[in-house]
């Protein structure tokens, strides 16, 4: 079995790899458009096009023929110009070459020329004629009105066919300005000023014209630049390459480079351009040094550093939804295809391959059942990530979305309006069709774009948490869900179900205004990244960023941001851009990453040890310690923080005291602090800050302070608000009738402790009511019965990933998780802290010390773990599986019951559950989806087994299989197998061992066996002698 | 059968209806309505009690009706049988201890005034939307369990926003009178639970609203104790005190429901029961079922289970008492944080803890605990930290126990 998980392990892995593989293949075509090296700038393109409010339409460099030819009717003598230029820049780049060659070249040059401006000519006319009828066009134009509108004209060059020119609108702005360095933008201008001063005084006039804002055609302007220059240089060094080829040397980079200096006339051009591709690249680390956040932010799957297993359990999710949105095959059915289809199997000649499915084939079919509906979009159609902040739940959702083929529409919830209409109007639009905003586009849009917009949209709503609280937020919620199971708006509005994957994004998945929607949601709890990672991360950059770091100083900026890139990203940038280096001392310590953190940590040195030299000076008198440090707390600002790190530090404070009295003074002292802070009094503040004053007095004999640390109290908070609601879930989950459950707030201190003794009875091996005795089985029946009126059942738990195989049988948790409430002795998980000396850094322990101190606290837990408070048990994994499914089984029962009272099933006798068949009309069906599974797993296995043991008759397969398939169309049958546990029990018969022996009698036994599957539909309790269990 | 008995009343509601409908008389209409719900509601009730079987014991066992208390609370029940014969009650105070009885009580009250519909309940999360002032709106959220009868919420759920709360259903409740089959306007019931957790301002707000609208509806309050409801609010009800059951009899609850499982259940075991329950029939009732659950047939001397976090505070009290150092104090503080957060009541843990203490402490330190208890527990109440106060009482607990040591061998 193990073996088996592995292959399903490595298959999930080879396919998503396969999908990186594609995907990275994408990535490589488009990428062919942008040179490499702007690739990293993309954001900043975006963010240029989206910010600039300009009517520009969106061309590609490609398209620049036709926008040129435009405005381009009366320069012809600029063309002509241009021609002689090209002419001799075009035999420049290849000097060496012979005379013929360079004939050749010529001409086909001249060749190509003509073609080009026949092609213009007709170009132009064709948009003369649709620019008529264009609605927002700019009024054709000529140059000289074009420059009196406000453009500049330049042309730029290109070395392979020079005959296109770039026409930028430019909005005006006084001259003078331009000779600041303090804008970037000024600077590319100013790189573009020095372009057209070389193209000719035109130009030049021009960009003595005022110049700020260049509304790009479509790209920024330094990119298209950058774009022209590659093709130029590539062009060149292709040609040198050549030449060097044919002379037999392998010229180094650097000596092309040279080569390319020394190119006296020709070249000189491209030096220059040279110059000036250098300075841009300069000016774009300046400009891209605005943020490493966005210049670093991930762009493949593959970079993602937030924990693999959510980022894969995101993903597959997504990839589920393939069979809806591209009609593909979804990587569930991908597998186990060759299993269900016997003709697919035999098609394929059954490799090894197929071999190794059969084996977990039901496992895979059972699971595809679970987690995709009838029509097969996932059972879950909406995915919440959950995640501290800077855990990277938006970078992921939206890597994923484009990962898995589509494209993200993004709204924030924050930002929206709180109306539930509006969310939902914009929740519909998202899904159901293009936005309104591409819709607009849609002309001009380039083919790239185009590409991208093709791809259907997935909606990802961040900041969930936001809007979901009130009345008018759980109007948005509902509605929401609605939407996902497509009854939105009744039965005729309805569009039918969700056709789009949402992904909702929220810090708190246990918020409890979420709570309705976690039940129906895919949960994805993104757990901060591993800390190598982080550091790993970091380093990369910095070596990017040419910046020599620390690598100790990086790991503690990744501890003491608590693993947040987010923070870890701006704290190295900002300290470390002016100098160029990060260094231990650059470092924060723990803390300052919130900014007040660091004065709360000093503050809490000056309370529990400070007697500053200068405070002797500043306040003279007996009362000096109280008033300095009465000042001292008052500028503070954050009195939450004071009084909680105050308390937090008190017991490792070392004041000198062997009696304790001062201590339970202190604590008093915090504890008046604590009443004051809440009070309503006037001067309580005043009170508070005394009686913290107060704590500094008892503290003043203490001189050393080993540690401080942030406090820890919050973490509590949280902790226990998730606890709540917990509890208020199972509140609400417990049948009417458990009156002590239902309704009472204190049923988790007083009922909880012996419900989870009653539920978890001795029931041996659970093998099923089979093999109990008497007083097992009875126990048993009661224990489900206490569930499930407790509103208690055992599912798998769904934060734990499908790809976790190990915990995949074990892992049935109590749901509500009301289990987690009577864990004591491991601590609040996340208050276990790391001493940090009294400079303010983490102490630095040896490799030996820390596992020594890790170890000890290990074996604390442990015995605490495993001295027990309660002697209660706990049920196995077996006797889980089993309540789980009779919890399922009597919640089927009654629903039955209150669908047809009249009884269509037969009602147990005496305890004893035989074998019910029931049917349903497919209208349960769809709310019956384990015992769904549970007949598909049997017939899959049923398939399985008839392949494994048939051996060489393989078209018995074939025909026994088909006929079944058929007859399950229309009606479904629901057979209840007695005592069902993980392990697959079927017939199997001494022929099908020993095909040999029978092959002569095939075919009658075939219409036997038929028999036998309808008589075992029926009882498969009358199995006779030739049945065995597998 | 019920499915037969809904199907009459459906035939006989659509044969009258066409009599009626044709004259279009539309409160005799309602009237018919009226008639065939209570129909119904009479005929799943059957329905609901099977439904209790399979529950918690003491789910299972509570009496429905007041006529089945027999053991405990017996005579209250006959008192109240009495009240209510005419139907209708005055609003009423039940207050008692934990475990005691008092919401069985109040069910079985409602059952007996309204039949077996009042069982008929279900819980649902409402909202409500109200003015706290003329600019400024308050939402509240809470959980309420009602039948056609009665609402039962619990007010201080709500944090400070309870006095909005009650006055706003009892409001509510009085837009909505029911009208019974007679045609008289009758009364709803109002079940407040944990009264005494209400702020003082809702108990005024409830004081004023009492009495505004007690033609439409009857309160019936509940509290563990009657000293934190306001005089004025204890004047306007009836109050009904529920004791305590004593040790005999929850023994004869016990042997009933033993007899009722078909059990056998041995004597030493049962009084054993009952003495662990200290006199919390709830607890008596749980722990035998756990009892039953961990080792049947009954062994006489078979260990009667009790909760996980009264065993955790034991073995802090014992930590406690072990050792009085900071770096034990900063064990505790851990240990503290985990009862908080697996929510047990910071009331509750200084109760327990005070208990567990002074149980091997002499008279004189006995009164010395549980005066520092009481005054962090008071502190409790004013502040809004409660690790802060627990730890604040652990570490008085540490210095006064050291100096009585120290004096002691010194």
């Amino acid at each position: 079995m193990e073996e088996t998980y592995i292959d399903e392990d490595e298959e999930d892995m080879a396919f998503l790899a396969e999908q990186d593989l594609d995907d990275d293949e994408e990535n490589a075509g488009g990428a062919t458009q942008n040179p490499p090296g702007t690739q990293d700038l993309d954001w900043l393109e975006n963010e240029a096009n989206g910010g600039a409010t300009q009517n520009s339409n969106k061309r590609g460099p490609s398209d620049f023929e036709k926008n040129n030819t435009e405005n381009d009717d009366d320069d012809d003598g600029d063309d002509a110009e241009k021609a002689a230029a090209k002419k001799k820049r075009s035999i420049n780049p290849t000097p060496s070459l012979t005379e013929e060659e360079l004939a050749k070249e010529l001409a086909e040059k001249k060749r190509k020329q003509q073609e080009l401006e026949r092609k213009e000519r007709e170009l132009e006319l064709e948009l003369l004629r649709y620019k008529s009828v264009a609605r927002n066009a700019p009024p054709l134009l000529t140059s000289a009105e074009a420059v009196s509108a406000g453009f500049r004209v330049i042309s730029v060059t290109d070395p392979k066919d020079s005959t296109h020119r770039v026409y930028l609108k430019v909005e005006e702005r006084p001259f003078g300005e331009l000779d600041g360095d303090s804008n970037d933008e000024n600077d590319v201008l100013l790189s573009e000023n020095q372009l057209a001063r070389k193209k000719g005084k035109r130009g030049y006039d021009h960009a003595r014209a005022t110049i700020n804002r260049i509304h790009l055609l479509n790209e920024p302007i330094n990119d298209m630049l950058m774009e022209i220059e590659e093709k130029k240089s590539a062009a060149l060094a292709a040609s040198l390459e050549e030449q060097a080829n044919r002379e037999n040397t392998m010229p180094t980079e650097e000596e092309m480079r040279s080569a390319e200096e020394e190119e006296t006339m020709s070249v000189e051009d491209f030096a220059e351009m040279q110059r000036k591709k250098k300075k841009i690249i300069e000016l774009k680390a300046k400009i891209a040094s605005a943020s490493w956040l966005t210049k670093y932010a991930p762009r493949k799957f593959t970079d993602l550093i937030s924990d693999e297993r959510s980022n894969r359990e995101l993903l597959r999710w997504l990839k589920m939804w393939d069979k809806i949105v591209f009609n593909k095959k979804t990587p569930d059915q991908m597998m186990n295809h060759s299993i269900i289809n016997p003709s697919v199997m035999k098609a394929s000649n059954g490799q090894n391959r197929n071999n190794n499915y059969n084996n977990n084939s039901s496992k895979y079919q059972q699971k595809t059942e679970e987690l995709y509906d009838a029509s097969g979009r996932p059972m879950k159609k909406i995915a919440l990530v959950s995640g501290g902040p800077g855990s990277g739940k938006t970078t992921l959702a939206h890597i994923a979305a484009k990962h898995a083929g589509y494209r993200v529409v993004e709204i924030n919830a924050a930002s929206t309006q709180k109306s539930t209409n509006g969310l939902v109007e914009a929740v519909k639009q998202a899904v159901e069709m293009r936005s309104v905003l591409e819709s607009m586009k849609g002309i001009s849009v380039s083919t790239r774009s185009d590409s991208q917009n093709a791809r259907p949209n997935c909606l990802v709503i961040d900041e969930i948490d936001a809007i979901f609280g009130g009345n008018e937020g759980k109007g948005a919620m509902s509605a929401l869900l609605k939407l996902a199971n497509g009854t939105l708006g009744g039965k005729k509005n309805s569009n039918g179900p969700l056709n789009r994957p949402i992904i909702l994004i929220c810090n708190d998945m246990y918020s409890a205004a979420l709570r309705q929607l976690r039940d129906a949601s895919k949960l994805v709890r993104l757990r901060p990244p591993l800390a190598a990672r982080v550091t790993g991360r970091l380093r990369e950059i910095s070596s990017k960023e040419k910046i020599s770091s620390d690598p100790r100083a990086l790991s503690q900026l990744a501890e003491t941001c608590e693993l947040d890139i987010r923070a870890c990203l701006n704290h190295l940038q900002y300290k470390s851009l002016a100098r160029g280096k990060f260094t231990m001392a650059d470092a924060p310590i723990s803390g300052e990453s919130k900014d007040v953190g660091a004065k709360a940590l000093e503050m809490m040195r000056d309370v529990y040890r400070g007697r500053h030299a200068f405070m002797e000076k500043t306040y003279p008198g007996p009362a000096k310690h109280f008033s300095w440090m009465y000042d001292r707390l008052e500028t503070f600002g954050d009195d939450n923080l004071l009084l909680e790190s105050t308390f937090e530090n008190l017991p490792s404070a070392k004041l000198n005291d062997s009696t304790m009295e001062m201590f339970a003074l202190a604590s008093n002292d915090i504890s008046n602090a604590d009443i004051f802070k809440s009070s309503k009094l006037a001067n309580s503040t005043d009170y508070f800050y005394g009686q913290i004053a107060s704590v500094h007095h008892r503290a003043s004999g203490c001189s050393t302070m080993d540690s401080v640390e942030f406090p820890k109290i919050k973490t509590a908070e949280r902790e226990l608000q998730r606890k709540r609601e917990i509890t208020k879930e199972w509140m609400e989950k417990a049948k009417i009738d458990s009156r002590s459950i239902s309704m009472r707030n204190s049923s988790s201190v007083d009922v909880l402790p012996y419900v989870l003794t009653i539920i978890a009875p001795d029931v041996g091996r659970a093998a099923g009511y089979d093999f109990m005795s008497q007083n097992e089985s009875e126990v048993l029946k009661r224990a489900v019965d206490v569930t499930r009126s407790a509103g208690l059942t055992y599912a798998k738990t769904s934060s734990k990933g499908s790809f976790d195989r190990s915990t995949y049988s074990a892992g049935l948790q109590l749901q509500p998780a009301i289990d987690e409430l009577v864990k004591y002795g491991c601590g609040v998980p996340g208050m276990v802290s790391k001493p940090i000396s009294a400079n303010g850094a983490a102490i630095r322990m040896s490799r030996e010390e820390w596992i020594a101190q890790r170890n000890a606290l290990n074996d604390e837990r442990d015995k605490l773990r495993n001295e027990k408070l309660v002697d209660r048990r706990e049920l196995g994994p077996n006797a889980r599986e089993l309540v789980a499914r009779e919890v399922t089984m009597d919640e089927i029962r009654e629903r039955a019951r209150s669908y047809n009272p009249e009884g269509v099933f037969t009602p147990e006798k005496g305890g004893e559950r035989g074998v019910e068949k029931k049917q349903f009309t497919n209208q349960n069906v769809v709310n019956l989806p384990q015992s769904a599974a549970y007949d598909e797993m049997k017939k899959a296995s049923n398939a399985r087994l008839e392949l494994g043991f048939s051996g060489g008759n393989k078209h018995r397969i074939a025909a026994s299989t088909k006929p079944k398939s058929l007859t399950t169309v229309g009606v479904t049958k629901y057979k209840y197998n007695e005592g069902f546990t993980n392990a697959l029990r079927r017939t199997v018969y001494m022929k099908d061992l020993f095909p040999g022996m029978v092959a002569s009698k095939d075919v009658e036994e075939e219409e036997g066996e038929k028999e036998e599957d309808e008589k075992e539909a029926i009882n498969n309790k009358n199995r006779g002698e030739e049945a065995m269990m597998v | 059968m019920h499915g037969g008995n809904i199907f009459v009343c459906v035939f006989l509601f659509f044969r009258l209806f066409r009599l009626f409908a044709l004259r279009a008389n539309f409160s005799s209409l309602s009237l018919l309505l009226l008639l065939c719900f209570s129909i119904i509601t009479k005929n799943t009730s059957q329905n609901l009690i099977s439904s209790y079987i399979m529950s918690l014991w003491v789910d299972k066992y509570r009496p429905i009706e007041l006529n089945q208390c027999e053991h405990v609370n017996a005579s209250v029940a006959n008192h109240l049988k009495e009240l209510v014969k005419d139907g209708d009650c005055p609003h009423l105070l039940f207050y008692g201890p934990s475990g005691s009885g008092k919401k069985s009580l109040v069910l079985a009250l409602l059952s007996t005034i309204f039949g077996p519909g009042a069982h008929k309940t279900k819980v649902e999360q409402k909202t409500w939307k109200i003015d706290a002032t003329s600019t400024r709106k308050i939402e509240v959220d809470l959980m309420t369990q009602s039948s056609n009868y009665h609402i039962e919420i619990n007010p201080s759920d709500a944090g400070y926003k309870d006095r909005y709360v009650v006055q706003e259903v009892i409001k509510e409740m009085a837009r909505s009178r029911p009208i019974d089959a007679q045609g008289n306007a009758g009364y709803k019931i109002l079940v407040l639970t944990e009264c005494d957790k209400l702020s003082k301002e809702a108990q005024h707000g409830l004081r004023r609203t009492m009495e505004k609208y007690s033609s439409a509806c009857r309160l019936i309050l509940i509290a563990d104790s009657v000293n934190r409801v306001l005089e004025a609010v204890r004047s306007r009800c009836l109050p009904v005190r529920v004791a305590a059951p004593r040790a005999e009899d929850i023994e004869k609850v016990l042997y009933d429901i033993a007899a009722k499982e078909k059990l056998t259940l041995p004597p030493q075991l049962c009084s054993k029961v009952a003495v662990f329950a200290k006199r919390d029939l709830r607890r008596a009732i749980l722990a035998l079922e756990a009892c039953r659950v961990a080792n049947y047939p009954f062994k006489e001397t078979q260990s009667v289970q009790t909760t996980d976090w009264e065993l955790y505070i034991a073995q802090i009290a014992a930590e406690i008492l072990a050792e009085q150092s900071p770096k034990r104090l900063l064990q505790v503080r851990g240990r503290i944080y985990e009862l908080l957060v697996n929510c047990i009541p910071p009331t509750l843990i200084f109760q327990t803890l005070c208990f567990y203490l002074s149980k091997r402490l002499d008279d004189e330190m006995k009164h010395e605990v549980i005066r520092w208890a009481a005054q962090f527990e008071h502190k409790l109440q004013l502040g809004s930290k409660a690790i802060i106060h627990i730890e604040a009482f652990i570490a008085q607990f540490m210095a006064t126990y050291k100096r009585k040591l120290i004096s002691a061998f010194a």
